[in-house]
């Protein structure tokens, strides 16, 4: 379909003193050298930002950041889908190159939301609920709640997840939160949603992330590239009643993904997916196939999605140790697939892995999430 | 004397009240083609696209999931807030809605509950408002 060919990203954090522009050029900078291109060599760019808008009052963002470093009047195209962002972009990228639009084009995430005074996320000021004091933590927090319920998922369980995410970002040079953390402090950290502790809710940060995407046949000279096997985009049904623990969107962007890609959950050796919460991580593993409806705590608990267990989930860190710029992150997650199927990763390596797995989901609506992305990525 | 003028509801339309006045019922709509109904009112059915009309979702409902946020309320909310999906008992809906936390309810899945209408926070334009929030009948069994 297509290939990755280049990897950039900057680290993860609260950088009061970057701007959004040099957040994106640093990914930038570090892709096309990674790739030995330069900016002449891009015939196009889709470039991810969620909250410029909102919180900068910036738009067309991604123009001006390609014309800083020399990059003009190539087709750019701007992309918001709250966390799938960079995910969308990606994908967009993926179905261009493939087209033959172009043989290579920049897929760019930047965010920059580490703002004085920043509430908890929402996905719309305008929707009822949100009115009603939806927050995002709140959607996590009442499938946690229900978790617990009908599987009887526990808190120590749920809080293995961060332990197990701080364990690996120790490993991630470019992550936010490096430092382990035991399941006493993850459990006695200060509520947000009940359940939900603060270690247990992605932190906000500043960054950016990059990656080159060639058409398979401008890639063919490139002998770290690496084959995209396919890209699945999907939006939510918003049914009612929603069950919101046998996350019915989630499942299906699945089966639909490894359908398309003529694989199944056993092929994958590593992961990456939207850990945006701890419970958020359990009802990935089940949506993805990696365990039964239910037993995702038990999984977690039994180290099989830590590093040398049988299927490594969010060796980066992910989304709550790595940190969560939210445009960025979805490239973040290719970037880490690409440099684990390299064979790249260092200390954090997945021992002879083949194939990669990036999820990611973004937006609340009615229950449901609104929108879902997987990618699948091999050697 | 003058009437006290009551706060505007958060979002226009969302309760109604029962004939002697004496309940809040929720305000929705029903799809005339399909049946479905929906919270808050649709102008279009969401299922099917079909012609939708007015109509009285109930009061009660069972609790399915809640759940209580502790920190940054938005609306000026309280400091901490009780939400909760909530399953209709007079159409097959589940919507999500406020609780009223009053007489130190501990929630609980499968909890009864009723719509009441209370003085809570602001709306967007940051006037203070009224919000449809429910409190406890009956706990849950089990």
């Amino acid at each position: 379909m297509a290939a990755v060919i280049g990897t950039g990203i900057t680290h993860f954090g609260a950088f009061p003193e970057r701007s959004l522009d040099s957040l994106g050029i640093e990914a930038i900078r570090g892709a096309l050298a990674d790739a030995e291109l330069s900016p002449v060599d891009m015939q196009g760019a889709f470039f991810a930002n969620a909250l410029g808008a909102m919180l900068l009052g910036d738009t067309t963002v991604g123009q001006s950041v390609c014309a800083a470093i020399g990059l003009r009047e190539i087709p750019v195209v701007n992309v918001e889908n709250a966390c799938t962002s960079g995910s969308t972009a990606f994908h967009l990228a993926c179905l261009s190159v493939d087209a033959g639009q172009a043989d290579a084009v920049l897929v760019v995430g930047v965010e920059k939301m580490c703002v004085p005074g920043f509430g908890l996320i929402n996905s719309s000021v305008h929707d009822v609920d949100t009115q009603l004091g939806m927050v995002t933590p709140a959607g996590f927090a009442l499938r946690a709640q229900r978790h617990m319920h009908e599987f009887g998922t526990t808190a120590e369980q749920m809080a293995q997840v961060t332990v197990k995410s701080r364990q690996h970002a120790a490993l991630n040079p470019m992550a936010q939160f490096r430092q382990p953390e035991s399941l006493e402090s993850v459990l006695s950290a200060p509520l947000i949603a009940d359940p939900l502790t603060r270690s247990q809710c992605c932190p906000i940060a500043d960054g950016a992330a990059a990656v080159i995407v060639a058409s398979d046949h401008y890639a063919s000279r490139f002998k770290r590239a690496i084959r995209v096997v396919h890209s699945e985009l999907a939006s939510g049904s918003y049914e009612n009643p929603m069950d919101i623990v046998r996350w019915g969107t989630d499942y299906r962007t699945a089966q639909r993904a490894y359908e398309a890609a003529g694989l199944g959950p056993k092929d994958i050796d590593f992961i990456e997916c939207h850990d945006a919460f701890s419970i958020a991580e359990i009802l990935h593993y089940e949506a993805l196939g990696l365990c039964e409806p239910g037993e995702g705590g038990q999984l977690v608990s039994s180290g099989a999605t830590s590093l040398g267990g049988r299927i490594p989930v969010n060796v980066s860190g992910g989304l709550l140790s790595r940190g969560h710029p939210i445009a960025a992150t979805g490239i973040a997650q290719l970037v880490e697939v690409s440099t684990q199927l390299r064979h790249e990763a260092g200390k954090r390596q997945v021992e002879h892995c083949q194939v990669g797995l990036a999820h990611c989901m973004g937006g609340d609506k009615l229950g449901d999430t609104k929108s879902c992305t997987i990618a699948i990525l091999a050697r | 004397m003058s009437a006290v003028e009551e706060l505007p509801m958060v979002v226009p339309g969302l309760v109604g009240f029962n004939d002697d006045a004496s309940q809040p019922m929720l305000m929705g709509s029903r799809c005339k083609a399909c049946g479905a109904h929906a919270y808050p009112y649709t102008e279009i059915c969401q299922s099917c696209c079909g012609e939708t009309e007015k109509a009285s979702l109930g009061s009660g409902g069972t609790i399915y999931s809640h759940t209580t946020v502790r920190v940054k309320p938005p609306f000026k909310l309280p400091r901490s807030y009780a939400v909760a999906y909530i399953d209709l008992h007079a159409v097959s809906l589940r919507i999500f809605g406020l609780l009223d936390l009053a007489d130190g309810w501990d929630q609980r899945i499968g909890d009864s509950v009723r719509l009441v209408i209370r003085d809570m926070g602001v709306n967007v334009e940051g006037d203070p408002c009224r919000r449809p929030c429910f409190t406890l009948v009956e706990t849950a069994t089990e």
